[in-house]
């Protein structure tokens, strides 16, 4: 089920990429064709008056939604092998509980170590790696638990 | 008095569905030492025919070492959220007066007291069973961690009650 969603989502991805692609593209072709009549772009900007080109708002809309920041706590074994009990991380829209763990390993070989009996905890529920992260989600990174 | 009243910073602000009562149970996690007797009048009713309490102290030896001292970590907001659960169940499962669910955190000396649970009920069947449940319960879902220290060496336990609702990796 994961993977099906996870290429769902990269499907959905790239066919945006694509028609953001041939949009710039007719736009870009309006302007080499505007440029050719009226002698320089800022002629054609000015044509224009305020209103923004499509692709470059696209644009900055993409970035502004491509990056999301969660908060990752780290206890006990953890805390030792990352020397950290906190952080704020940025990761990409989409990005999953088991995907940032793995993340997390790379940064910190060792958490490797613990790496098969961790369970991770989103905003202080247990849950599933395949669960996606929202942006401010509280992420914590639980070793085999010893209470009582 | 010291351990009783529920962490202020750790406010539950999930569904109201939930038995927990805020008159009744009583649950803390906290750095300051357990007293058995705040547990025991936090409990204290008088429709309540019994009163029962599991102390969970710290022994001086494991695997043939000898324990120096305990040390505990916990998730405090999660761990809170997590006692308040095992109340619910107990109040879904048995017919209880009040609960108290008191765990310590930091460095705990051999022969001290870790964790408290006191449930008062009209019978002592209910009561007997619920703290039994609630430590069990406790030991299997709570985020709290304990290190022990030897003469030689320290060790992160882990208890083999542990079973949360879902496991990462898969």
């Amino acid at each position: 089920m994961p993977a099906d969603v996870l290429s769902e989502l990269e499907a959905e991805k790239a066919a945006r990429r694509q028609r953001e692609a041939q949009r710039s593209a007719q736009v870009a072709a309006v302007i080499k064709a505007e440029v050719q009549s009226l002698g320089s772009k800022r002629e054609v900007y000015r044509s224009l008056g305020s209103v923004r080109l499509p692709h470059a708002r696209t644009n900055r809309t993409l970035r502004r939604r491509a990056h999301m920041r969660v908060k990752v706590l780290y206890f006990a074994r953890a805390r030792e092998a990352t020397g950290s009990t906190e952080e704020s991380a940025e990761i990409e829209n989409g990005t999953t509980a088991k995907a940032l763990l793995e993340t997390l390993v790379r940064r910190f070989p060792k958490l490797q170590e613990i790496r098969s009996c961790l369970v991770l905890a989103i905003n202080q529920e247990y849950a599933d790696g395949s669960a996606v992260l929202k942006e401010g989600d509280e992420v914590a990174l639980i070793p085999p638990i010893s209470g009582g | 008095m010291a351990g009783i009243q529920s962490d202020p910073s750790a406010v539950d602000t999930r569904s109201s569905a939930s038995k927990f009562d805020p008159q009744n149970d009583f649950v803390n996690v906290t750095s300051e030492a357990l007293s058995l007797d705040a547990a025991y009048k936090a409990v204290h009713s008088t429709a309540a025919g019994a009163i029962t309490t599991f102390s969970g102290i710290t022994r001086d030896n494991f695997d043939g070492k000898k324990v120096v001292r305990l040390e505990y970590e916990a998730y405090a907001p999660m761990a809170i959220a997590k006692l308040k659960d095992i109340c619910s169940e107990i109040r879904s499962k048995w017919d209880v007066c009040k609960i108290a669910i008191f765990h310590r955190t930091g460095v705990v000396d051999v022969g001290e007291p870790s964790v408290i649970i006191a449930v008062s009920s009209v019978h002592r069947a209910s009561g007997l069973e619920a703290a039994r449940f609630g430590i069990d319960e406790l030991k299997a879902t709570v985020p709290i961690w304990k290190k022990e220290l030897y003469e030689s060496g320290d060790l992160w336990k882990e208890n083999s009650e542990f079973k949360p609702k879902a496991a990462s990796g898969d």
